[in-house]
């Protein structure tokens, strides 16, 4: 293990681990606390809560967001919940349980001494967001109530109605403006972090560009903290909002620290299909629909090609001309299969021309049968004897109404189809990023004084995230991870005094940023930006997508290099870059994506196994399921960036220790 | 703490015009019970104004009356001359009339326009009853009132008058609640219903008086 | 897929927040009734692109109709003539072939035009600021959420106040450009929860403060705001918030 991976995990048993370390972390006494300054950058859950907690604290706090409102941020569009270890509902969870099913769910590529602190703290998740005004749904009895989700057998996801994420980030958002109020937190909005200053080793400040005036500024500070989320709009199509971007943390990856699991990316299996080439992003329907709807596709060729002609309607085959194959493949688990399974078999079927829009990627969620199912016990309840088929049909219809209404006028919006008539189509979409910036046990870059947080890090989801762990983890990272750790970083700054923007690493790095943009600008090529963007998401989804393969993988680096070059010669950028200019904020990214689709290629290259969201064609069971292989690929990758190409990333690996959890093969046959 | 006092805030402001306005739904309510004193005849209808010139109520009520007019009035007139300014630049093509009534959009023209209904019937009839006593050849105030319906335009602006201040009352009366915080979600059907009952009343009791004096009295 | 609409555009184009703006005419073809109204002005812009020309600006971001970035007046209307329905869920099938749209940006003195269709709506944040919030610290110590019982019916009341994504169609939709909505809504939230009643008096005296201060206009019960909240979010939190301001000015605090 080279030294700078040392994920500095505290000792002791699991359990008493970050006990520890809380007692003996070094702290900043609060008059040193106001001669500090923090940058955050990203006012998501894990930005805004880190922004809000520390300048609680009396850190002075820049914080900097791309959007118009701190409150925009895509965590907002979370939906089904966030898991904590309460275990009100006495069903045998626990601090463990939770820490198990996460650790297992992400199939055994995640940090134990992480996965564990983030189970520890989840309940105060819960309690300090109540004291916010969080309202969360509650039962008549005035208490919190629960409901269960993916991946675990207890129940301990709390919600509120399918807008989780929105309250949770309001929650935050509105103790973030508070200090806003109090002078303590600065915000930046409609300014892009473009690069990272590092002085002597250390983060020292960032090079943004104000989004209104087109303005290049510089901010110092004793430690920046990137909370700027995932990269899934990498692919184009994704249920990433369109801003989301992961040019910060590339800058900062290209700056020194090292970028973790970078191909480890989470396809949701029910998002509302693509319907043209005009798509501009993907809209996720609730995993809980996958309760009661049954995913099929025709059995018969001729019948998935006449309806993909708008010849027939699936209303038109009958039982018996179709497949179920989830619940053919999976009989144990059937539609109810995890998140990475479901997508995988979906496209399989579609790939082998059984889909069923125009473009024959989409696949039927029927609730046809639920709504025959409740319709038959509604009227056994209602004593009616031999009720008619439309008397079955309204009972029943009025049951799934109840239980999933919203998703279903939702996607009535969308689709101009009525659910509730014609079965929903639906398609896996990319929807997070597990891989990001590689952190320690500190949330600690390999930069130091940087911090990364949220989904931007590399996380604690492993391979493969559960539902509704998200929220918690971008939570923990802010309210009580980093106002924790970054004590221990910030106790040698209390004499460092304010830091000059005018030092030669500012001028240097300013320099690069607009050397860029000038090239950017400059190139005056005939294709828009959006025409690349579209490309490299095609490449991406076809070759580092749901499967891959070894030839996969190396032509889509082939391909992306091809692509990277033509962008470079023949991008046209319009407008001016000292003024309010979308597309070259737009350019910026897509540049830096060219270079992070290739690394996630890279990544997925070298990983010679299946696991998770990481689905190798090669390596899988008799049955096509993942095959992962512990021996040689139970460790975290983490890539460095060396010279001037990404051609040149030189991978590290940080080797997974499991003293806790017994490791095995996950099946759901 | 606060940073603005309370008759200065947007609230507040809302406040005296719902308390006024109050105020003077009250006072429509009364005004249109003693014009229906017209119908029981002359001696009924005199014997109400001679009560109604009565020193207390002259010099004690009157003023509140019209200070409460004054204010309304011109909290009013403040209050759409700071909403025009909060949007300096209109919308080119807007449609307001989607998403809110005529009502509720145009409340300081239909205020207007009640001024000046107002305006009219004091110069002739308020101030002849009580400053400058009756014109010559008018025996009584019932002759006064009853001869001034006799004419048809005037008889007409006083119904078109009366119908925009049911439409000035319709957004009016719910508002006076909404405004004061006591328009409770579980009142509100209730609230609507008694709103139309208060215009119909006030409207057609007025209207009722005109047209009875222009062709019975 | 392409589809089969014309369209005549109406779009205002301002260059930045001093220029003079206007209204300029595009012509679009082969409109697909399935896209999106954003998607449908992505095309337009990538056809800008092409020709050389700048692109019509305006704030997006989630495109599933909850960060609340998208705003747009559509034909009169912020976020167009459905119900319910922010502009990045607005469907094409809702026009006609045929039909003249006009976009412009929403209006207000408060939402000054940065340019083309995108307005600074950080007068909401600020508002936010002076009050919009419960005065609780990250507690190492927390106290267990179930410790305080709070009804379900004013859990849930707080809720659906709490919906509001704070995308400004409320103002915008207003004759008279107030804030009341988005204000009362948030006033309503915390008064509702038994958490946010210990500040009540305080919080809602400052944000009407705040909401004055940034010059939206007074609230005259048009109820527009209530009809354009692509939220539904009710007039009955304007009720509440009078109340509580009325009930802050005058009842001495015990």
């Amino acid at each position: 293990m080279s030294n700078i991976l040392d994920a500095k995990i505290p000792a002791g048993p699991l359990s008493k681990k970050w006990d520890n370390y809380k007692e003996h972390v070094r702290l900043v006494n609060p008059a040193n606390k106001r001669k500090i300054d923090i940058l955050v950058v990203g006012t998501g859950l894990a930005g805004g809560s880190a922004a809000a907690s520390l300048a609680e604290l009396g850190y002075n706090v820049k914080a900097f967001f791309y959007q118009d409102s701190a409150r925009r941020a895509h965590s907002i569009a979370a939906q089904g919940g966030i898991n904590a270890n309460k275990n009100y509902t006495n069903d045998g969870d626990s601090t463990y349980r939770l820490f198990y099913d996460t650790i297992k769910g992400g199939d055994y590529r995640s940090r134990e001494a992480n996965v564990y602190r983030l189970a520890q703290v989840s309940g105060h998740i819960i309690d300090q967001c109540v004291a916010q005004g969080v309202p969360f749904a509650r039962d008549y009895g005035g208490q919190l109530d629960n409901r269960s989700f993916g991946g675990a057998q207890v129940s301990r996801t709390f919600y509120a109605a399918g807008q989780t994420g929105q309250q949770l980030l309001l929650g935050c958002y509105s103790a973030f403006q508070r200090q806003v109020g109090k002078g303590k937190i600065t915000p930046y909005d409609r300014h892009e972090m473009l690069d990272l200053v590092v002085v002597d080793g250390k983060a020292r400040g960032i090079i943004v560009r104000n989004m209104v005036t087109g303005e290049i500024e510089r901010y110092s500070g004793h430690a920046v903290v990137l909370a700027t989320g995932g990269y899934g709009n990498v692919f184009f199509l994704s249920t990433n909002a369109m801003g989301s971007n992961g040019s910060a943390a590339w800058a900062t990856f290209k700056r020194g620290a090292y970028f973790a699991n970078p191909c480890f990316t989470q396809i949701h299996p029910t998002c509302i299909p693509v319907t043209g080439d005009h798509q501009s992003k993907l809209t996720l329907m609730s995993e809980s629909l996958r309760n009661d709807g049954r995913i099929w596709v025709p059995k018969k060729k001729e019948d998935a090609e006449a309806i993909q002609q708008g010849k027939k309607k699936p209303t038109e085959i009958p039982d018996e001309d179709r497949d179920f194959y989830l619940e053919r493949r999976y009989p144990a688990f059937g539609n109810l299969v995890p998140r990475d399974v479901a997508s995988r078999a979906a496209k399989e079927r579609c790939d082998a021309g059984y889909g069923v829009n125009s473009t024959g990627k989409a696949v039927y969620l029927d609730f046809k049968y639920a709504i025959q199912r409740y319709g038959g016990i509604e009227a056994h309840q209602k004593g009616l004897e031999n009720p008619t088929e439309q008397q079955i049909y309204d009972l029943g219809k009025k049951v799934v109404e109840e239980k999933y209404g919203n998703l279903f006028q939702m996607y009535e919006m969308i689709t101009d189809d009525d659910p509730y008539v014609t079965p929903m189509m639906i398609y896996p979409a990319v929807h997070y990023t597990m891989g990001g910036i590689w952190v320690d046990y500190e949330l600690m870059t390999t930069i130091k004084g940087c911090y990364a947080l949220g989904e931007c890090n590399f996380s604690d989801h492993g391979a493969n995230r559960l539902g509704a762990s998200a929220l918690m983890q971008g939570l923990a990272d802010g309210y009580y991870v980093l106002p924790n750790t970054i004590s221990n970083y910030l106790a040698d700054e209390i004499h460092t005094g304010p830091i000059p923007t005018t030092l030669p690493e500012f001028d240097a790095v300013e320099k690069d940023v607009k050397a860029r943009i000038e090239k950017l600008m400059s190139i005056k090529g005939t294709k828009s930006v959006d025409s690349f963007s579209k490309r490299l998401g095609n490449i991406m989804w076809n070759k580092v997508g749901m499967g891959r393969t070894k030839q996969s993988l190396t032509e889509a680096i082939e391909e992306i290099r091809a692509l990277r070059a033509e962008f470079w010669k023949d991008l046209f950028v319009p407008g001016e870059a000292h003024a309010l200019n979308p597309e070259l904020e737009k350019a910026g990214r897509v540049a830096d994506f060219m270079e992070l689709g290739q690394l996630m290629a890279m990544d997925a290259l070298s990983r010679e196994d299946s696991c998770g969201g990481h689905f190798r064609e090669e390596h899988q069971t008799e049955d096509g399921e993942a095959k992962r292989d512990d021996e040689n690929f139970s460790y975290v990758s983490a890539w460095q960036w060396v010279g001037d190409s990404i051609d040149n990333a030189v991978l590290h690996k940080e080797p997974l220790v499991y003293e806790e959890t017994k490791v095995q093969q996950r099946s759901y046959k | 703490m606060s940073k603005a006092c309370f008759c200065s805030s947007s609230v507040g402001r809302k406040v005296f015009m719902a308390i006024t306005g109050a105020f003077l739904v009250i006072f429509m309510l009364l005004h249109m019970s003693l014009n229906l004193f017209v119908i029981g005849g002359a001696e009924s209808y005199n014997a109400m104004c001679h009560f109604m010139g009565l020193p207390f109520i002259k010099y004690g009520l009157q003023p509140v009356l019209a200070l409460g007019f004054i204010v309304h009035i011109i909290y009013g007139l403040y209050l759409a001359v700071k909403n025009s300014a909060a949007r300096p630049v209109n919308y080119k093509n807007a449609n307001y009339g989607a998403a809110s009534s005529w009502a509720s959009r145009y409340m300081w023209l239909t205020g207007l326009v009640v001024l000046g209904g107002i305006a009219l019937h004091m110069v002739n009839f308020w101030v002849k009853i009580q400053i400058t006593g009756l014109p010559e050849g008018v025996a009584d105030d019932y002759t006064l009132v009853v001869n001034l319906f006799k004419n048809d335009l005037y008889t007409i602006l006083y119904i078109v008058w009366f119908v925009i201040l049911g439409v000035h009352l319709a957004h009016g009366f719910w508002s006076m609640f909404q405004s004061s915080g006591q328009a409770y979600v579980k009142w509100l059907p209730c609230l609507q219903k008694l709103a139309l009952l208060y215009c119909a009343v006030i409207t057609l009791g007025f209207t009722f008086v005109a047209l009875w004096c222009r062709f019975i009295a | 897929m392409s589809g089969n609409m014309n369209l005549t555009l109406k779009i205002w184009r301002q260059a930045n927040a001093q220029a003079k703006g206007e209204l300029k005419e595009y012509k679009m073809t082969g409109v697909s009734p399935d896209m999106s109204f954003l998607e449908m002005l992505d095309v337009l812009n990538e056809q800008l692109v092409e020709k050389k020309e700048e692109p019509v600006v305006f704030d997006h971001d989630c495109r599933e109709g909850i960060c609340g970035a998208c705003s747009l007046v559509i034909n009169g209307r912020p976020h167009g003539p459905v119900r319910r329905v922010t502009t990045c869920q607005l469907h094409m099938r809702k026009f006609k072939d045929g039909d003249t749209i006009y976009i412009e940006p929403y209006r207000a003195k408060a939402f000054p035009v940065i340019k083309d269709l995108m307005v600074d709506r950080k007068a909401y944040d600020r508002i936010q600021a002076a009050g919009g919030f419960i005065s609780v610290n990250t507690s190492g110590n927390p106290t267990d959420a179930n410790s305080i019982l709070i009804k379900k019916e004013n859990a849930d009341r707080a809720f659906a106040a709490a919906s509001c994504i704070g995308c400004g169609a409320c103002a915008a939709a207003c004759p008279n450009a107030s804030a009341m909505l988005f204000v009362s809504a948030k006033v309503s939230q915390f008064a509702l929860l038994p958490q946010g009643r210990v500040e009540a008096t305080r919080r809602v005296k400052n944000m009407v403060a705040q909401m004055d201060h940034e010059g939206f206009g007074n609230c005259s019960n048009t109820g527009a705001c209530e009809v354009e909240c692509p939220k539904g979010v009710s007039l009955e939190n304007i009720a509440r918030m009078n109340r509580e301001y009325l009930a802050a000015s005058f009842v001495p605090e015990s």
